[in-house]
């Protein structure tokens, strides 16, 4: 962002559409398709908005769907509307027994009163490389449910972003986050590292094992704020999966990190500071989650 | 469901309902002060960073810079100036932060006690570190926040008392 | 002094908190406008415009004013102690210096506009770093160079392009009896004040009187500068600062209010409000940049034997305030006792935007590298750094400096010091931080526990506690017939409790209750004046030294009234109570005989005070200096893979003199001290050439300290008071209390981290980058 020379604070003005069902919300998307933005709790849009750099001539509030907001467990699925807001995930039971990464993003997200209005979907749809609840979701191999007038589609959360603020929905509504939940021996970790509290992230990082026999049955890594989107380390994972559980084999692994990111400078960190604490935040959680799934 | 680019609208603060003519690019915090005149909301930022625009809808504190008027048609807000009684007497959150120096030049004060109050609703005995979290959202440039803990518990232990 | 006292001494909340509280209490932005204002700013660094043309946004509906260089009075506004300057000019000087403004039926108008303002800019070589700025064949930013200095008017009489100078003793002969000498290099970088509040000012004309609505820490600068380049009497401008919600130095940028006031006579007079964007909050006022150069030498039992001292600080374009390199070299020269010392100081413009004084200007700055030497060289003697510091500081009765200046370019008189218990306030810090338990020598850390190392730092500050300049500010105050008083101030209310200290000083002095004293402030038709301001913790020591005067010359035109009628001489009277009494009988049977003021008096009695003309630094009392001295232990974590430092436990010992109001005086210090933890770790600034941005415009990005980034925080306060009557020097032997607490953050943070790690930070804010770096140096060498 250089220096505005014209510095703006005010919204441009635009017209506001409120639906009250999923189909009026669809039916408006499909009918104003251009210069349209779909606002849900507006802690990113309307910033956005009033520094100019989106000027939509129409806006979708989907604020009133409320039968977005809701985390429910459908057999061996957790199921997150879009519209969830971040408290709501901090204080869910569910979360915090399926999901305690996603858990623990929660409460190092924002402040209070901004965790009292953004949803999950508008973190996800934001597609901030930086995004705290995405590399938690990464980890589990969530899924997302896309929906347009002409139908619905479920993709990975991973194929999902194309570059910082980048993602593949068009005119779509993202709906549903799904999340598979699997049985036996898993553990979980988030840790976000940051200049003071409720800041955003300098580097964050995720991740979920699974151990059987000693071994890591399954590893999944991801990071945020290190590449142009959010990043699964694959380097990291496919050095672990099938290896013993020891100290030297994840801090090997950990080391592999450099090879998945490709972080910046930027006003928050250095892209040299960002290389070395994604390898210590790696081995942090790889052991954290290894401790919480031996318990 | 049309398109609205602005519209009269009733909004309930404080439990007095306005009639208000809103714009779609009006936020909640532009027309508490300008077009209702509450002014003890306050603007610091614009950004949603500091929490001097800190109000309650639906009891939950929210930045009113970040929330679109037209989305608070129907729900309850409340705002720093809903807190005092109508004698004049301080609601004892208020009366805490006045008697434990919470408050120096006071810009930062009606979100405070906003937040404070969202947090004493759903929790009469917090702790010190619920305290912080709670406040968190909201910046203090000139107390520390030493004081503004104290009162906070300090305000915690008389509502508890009632 | 055993005397008791029954209104100083004790706690009262602010008046003013109720209304604060309840939301009732009207700031500036709270007051109803009739146009807005916004301003186009440059995008250059440093630039000359060469046409700007504006007709399309002064045709735009709802525009009512439009101006540039070319609508300003040819004046140079002056800025009280600062480089006088044009409301707009053509030349500008950093990146989001004013280029033109509109005024407005609306914001979203008045933005509108400024998109439709056409400049072709000639773009100009800029410099960054002020040690740069200072050579000979830098890019001029002033014709006469970029260095500002040693002192301005009235002071600055000896021109231009010098340093501030301050030395006595033989430099070189005092290196040359030492032992020990290190030399280092640092650089500290400049906070940002960013009050909550960001700045704003309504104007108003009504015929050809201006009124200003402000949240100003001067008043009466803006007033002068008004009156003077709209060629007015003083007397037709009004400032009104009713209330300011936050200010830390921030709160006396003016040039804006000419801005507004220009516009709003432009559109026939209508209130006009300029209030600025968080962004344009945060990229228009900033602490200096400091460069500095420090060598101590120190003989083998740890006597010190000489301080060399050289430091450049960054002004920006414009920059505010004079003599900040090291501030006026006070603080490097005179926190030791050493007998040879030289400081030199350079203030330099550069193409940053305005650097004005925040709380104790550079002294967090200087405590930071001056404590940095101090500590190595007690490393490299071997001694203890606390034991150190013990056998070299200055306390009360101390004459600093300890010989006479052979140059002085600031006019320092020599005097001895009051309540100044500096060993006290360490042996304090020290037990509470239980330092003899945990101090375990040099290179050798509290605790190590896997990456993370606990190490733990005391380092002490002392500076001036209050500049007086009292021929520069005046105070009056009225006695009414029911023997109430009413106080008219020059002084300013900044939200620290000043009015209600005042009241104080008042009720306890004339012996009334609290609730008979009232304050008028805030407000230059009061007829007081302050050159200077709400600055440098100044209100209190200054203003109350002046009320008290008034004060006194109340009781005295009370005393010759009431002699006749006591048959005593007027020396004899005693004024308290609302009563006279005879001083000498016992206490009891003057009683019987007092006269209350109603049979007294017909009329209110008035009185006004101010000091000599011209008086800057008058001694306290004769051949004394107050200052404050302070105290700070931290103990801090450092993860040693990721460079965060952790904030376990923090102690201050404080001497306010005489505690007017014990817990303001306490907030003070806690807030000052938190601010300072945030220079210490997170309060980055950053400037990015090639964007040409200021990335650090926004709550986002530039961190300032929240309430779970606080660690425990202990504050101890010492009170030591003279034994002088209270209106002779500081009232009741009170000093500032503003500023002190922010002294100590980024250097008790590296004397930690230098206890943790073994190695020296070299430059503040500490972020964990530099951390990290730090750590790693050397490491794969
Ligand atoms: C002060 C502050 C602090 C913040 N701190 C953090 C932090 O610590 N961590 C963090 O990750 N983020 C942070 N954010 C960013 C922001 O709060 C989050 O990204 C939040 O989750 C966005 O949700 P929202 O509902 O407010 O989104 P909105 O602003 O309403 O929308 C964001 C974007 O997503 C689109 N969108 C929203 N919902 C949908 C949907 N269902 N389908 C399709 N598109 C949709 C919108 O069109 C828009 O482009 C912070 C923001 C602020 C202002
Ligand atoms: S004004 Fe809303 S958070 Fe600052
Ligand atoms: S009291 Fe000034 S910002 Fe909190």
């Amino acid at each position: 962002m250089s220096y505005p020379h014209v510095i703006t604070k005010t919204i441009k003005e635009f017209k506001l559409i409120s639906p009250t069902t999923i189909e009026e919300a669809l039916y408006a998307l499909n009918e104003y398709k251009t210069d349209t933005r779909i606002i849900a709790g507006g802690t990113d849009l309307v910033p956005l908005m009033k520094h100019r750099a989106v000027t939509p001539k129409y806006v979708v509030s989907i604020e009133k769907l409320k039968e977005l907001d809701y985390v429910r467990l459908v057999g061996d699925q957790l199921r997150i509307g879009a519209l969830t807001k971040i408290n709501t995930i901090k204080n869910s039971d569910v979360i915090m027994k399926n999901c305690y990464s996603l858990y623990e993003a929660s409460l190092v997200f924002a402040t209070p009163q901004i965790r009292n209005v953004a949803t999950i979907g508008g973190n996800i749809c934001r597609s901030s490389p930086s995004a705290d609840t995405v590399p938690s979701l990464l980890v589990f191999n969530a899924q997302v449910k896309l929906v347009n007038q002409k139908g619905e589609r479920i993709i990975p959360l991973e194929q999902f972003f194309t570059g910082p603020g980048l993602n593949v929905a068009d005119s779509d509504l993202l709906t549903e986050i799904i999340i598979p939940i699997e049985k036996g021996e898993y553990g979980t970790a988030f840790h976000k590292i940051s200049r003071n509290t409720s800041d955003l992230a300098k580097v964050n990082c995720a991740v979920k094992v699974s151990i059987s026999h000693e071994k890591f049955s399954d590893v999944k890594v991801a990071l945020g704020a290190v590449s142009d989107r959010p990043i699964r380390a694959k380097n990291v994972e496919k050095l672990l999966i099938d290896k013993k559980i020891n100290a030297e084999n994840i801090e090997k692994a950990s080391e592999m990190v450099i090879n998945d990111i490709n972080p910046i400078t930027d006003v928050r960190s250095t892209e040299i500071y960002r290389k070395e604490i994604s390898k210590v935040l790696v081995k942090r959680m790889l052991n954290l989650a290894v401790e919480r799934a031996q318990k | 469901m049309e398109a609205v680019s602005s519209k009269i609208v009733n909004i309930l603060v404080n439990g007095n309902n306005y009639e208000v003519t809103v714009a779609s690019n009006d936020t909640l915090l532009t027309v508490l002060r300008d077009k209702l005149g509450l002014t003890g909301t306050k603007f610091g930022c614009g950004n949603g960073e500091c929490g001097a625009c800190t109000v309650l809808i639906d009891g939950e504190a929210v930045n009113s810079c970040l929330v679109l008027a037209l989305n608070c048609e129907g729900k309850e807000i409340q705002t720093i100036e809903g807190l005092a009684s109508s004698n004049g007497d301080l609601h004892p959150i208020q009366q805490a932060f006045v008697d434990n120096f919470a408050i120096q030049c006071g810009f930062c004060t009606p979100g405070i006690i906003m937040s404070t109050k969202s947090l004493l609703e759903k929790n009469q005995n917090p702790t010190e570190y619920e305290i912080r979290e709670a406040v968190n959202g909201n910046i203090c440039r000139c107390t520390g926040y030493e004081n503004i803990v104290k009162a906070v518990s300090a305000a915690a232990e008389t509502l508890r008392g009632k | 002094m055993a005397e008791k006292f029954s209104v100083i001494g004790k706690s009262i909340p602010a008046k003013e908190t109720k209304i604060k509280a309840t939301g009732e209490c009207k700031y500036v932005d709270d007051l109803p406008t009739d146009l807005h204002v916004k301003i186009l700013r440059s995008p250059y660094p440093h630039a000359m415009i060469k046409n700007i043309d504006v007709s399309a946004a002064e045709k735009l509906d709802g525009v009512e004013a439009v101006i540039t260089y070319k609508d300003v009075p040819n004046r140079l506004m002056p800025r009280g102690c600062a480089r006088a300057l044009y409301i707009l000019d053509p030349h500008l000087r950093h990146v989001g210096d004013e280029v033109a403004a509109v005024a407005a039926i609306s914001e979203s108008i008045a933005e509108d506009a400024l998109t439709l303002i056409k400049v072709d800019y000639e773009v100009l070589p800029a410099v960054f770093d002020p040690e740069e700025a200072a050579k000979p064949d830098a890019p001029k930013i002033y014709p006469e160079g970029n260095v500002y200095g040693p002192q301005y008017e009235p002071l600055h009489e000896k021109g231009i392009n010098a340093p501030t100078l301050l030395e006595w003793g033989d430099i070189n002969k005092g290196f040359s009896e030492a032992d020990v000498i290190v030399e280092d290099t640092f650089e500290v970088g400049p906070q940002i004040h960013a009050a909550v509040e960001p700045h704003i000012c309504i104007t108003s004309w009504v015929g050809d009187e201006l009124t200003v609505w402000t949240a100003n820490q001067v008043p009466y600068e803006v007033r002068e500068g008004l009156a003077y380049v709209f060629e007015m009497p003083e007397s037709k401008v009004r400032v009104l600062s009713p209330f300011i919600g936050g200010g830390f130095g921030g709160k006396y940028l003016n040039r804006y209010h000419a801005i507004c006031a220009l516009l709003s006579k432009q559109s026939g007079g209508k209130k006009t409000k300029i209030r600025f964007t968080r962004e344009e909050e945060q990229t228009n006022s900033k602490r200096f940049l400091s460069k500095q150069y420090i060598k101590i030498g120190a003989k083998k039992d740890g006597t010190l034997t000489a301080i060399y001292f050289k430091g450049y600080a960054d002004l920006g374009g414009y920059g505010n305030f004079f003599g900040n390199s090291g501030f006026w070299g006070e603080y490097p020269a005179a926190a030791y006792k050493v007998n040879n010392s030289r400081f030199e100081g350079w203030d330099v413009h550069t193409n940053h935007f305005t650097s004005q004084p925040m709380r104790s200007v550079q002294v967090p700055a200087t405590v930071f590298s001056v404590e940095s030497v101090i500590d190595q060289v007690a490393k490299k003697l071997n001694m203890d750094p606390t034991e150190f510091r013990l056998m070299n500081m200055p306390q009360t009765g101390d004459v600093m400096p300890p010989l006479p200046y052979t140059a002085n370019t600031v006019g320092y008189p020599r005097a001895e010091l009051e309540g100044y218990p500096s060993k006290k306030l360490m042996k304090l810090v020290k037990d509470e931080l239980g330092w003899d338990k945990k101090w375990k020598g040099w290179g050798r850390p509290v605790e190590e526990n896997g990456t993370k190392k606990r190490g733990i730092g005391i380092v002490y500050s002392g500076y001036e506690g209050g500049f007086c300049h009292d021929g520069f500010m005046s105070m009056a105050a009225s006695m009414n017939k029911d023997g109430s008083i009413n106080i008219m101030a020059g002084t300013q209310d900044l939200g620290n409790s000043s009015n209600m200290t005042m009241c104080q000083l008042a009720a306890e002095f004339m012996g009334i209750p609290l609730e008979d004293v009232n304050i008028f402030t805030g407000d230059t038709s009061i007829g007081q004046y302050d050159y200077f301001g709400a600055r440098a913790s100044r209100e209190l020591t200054t203003g109350g030294h002046l009320l008290l005067k008034a004060l006194e010359e109340i009781k005295q035109k009370v005393r010759i009234i009431a002699a006749p009628r006591l048959g005593v001489k007027p020396e004899e009277v005693e004024i308290k109570g609302k009563m006279a009494y005879v001083r000498t009988k016992a206490e009891t049977d003057a009683l019987k005989e007092a006269i209350p003021f109603a049979e007294l008096i017909t009329s209110s009695i008035t009185a006004g005070a101010s000091g000599e003309p011209g008086s800057v630094f008058p001694e306290t009392a004769p051949g004394k200096k107050v200052r404050n001295s302070m105290v700070a232990g931290i103990e801090v974590e450092v993860d040693t893979e990721t460079g965060e430092v952790k904030l376990l436990n923090m102690v201050t010992a404080n001497c306010p003199g005489k505690a007017i109001n014990p817990e303001v005086v306490k907030g003070q210090y806690q807030g000052a001290t938190i601010m300072s933890l945030g220079y210490a770790l997170w309060e980055d600034f950053v400037y990015d050439e090639n964007k040409r941005a200021y990335l650090t415009d926004s709550f986002t990005d530039y961190r300032v300290p929240r309430a779970q980034d606080v660690p425990p925080l202990k504050t101890i306060v010492l009170e030591e008071t003279p034994d002088r009557p209270p209106h002779e020097g500081t009232p009741y032997g009170a000093q500032g209390v503003g500023e002190l607490g922010c002294w100590s953050g980024p250097a008790v943070v590296a004397s930690a981290i230098y206890n943790a790690l073994g190695k020296r930070m070299q430059k503040s804010p500490m972020t964990a980058e530099k951390v990290l770096e730090l750590i790693k140096e050397g490491e794969n060498k």
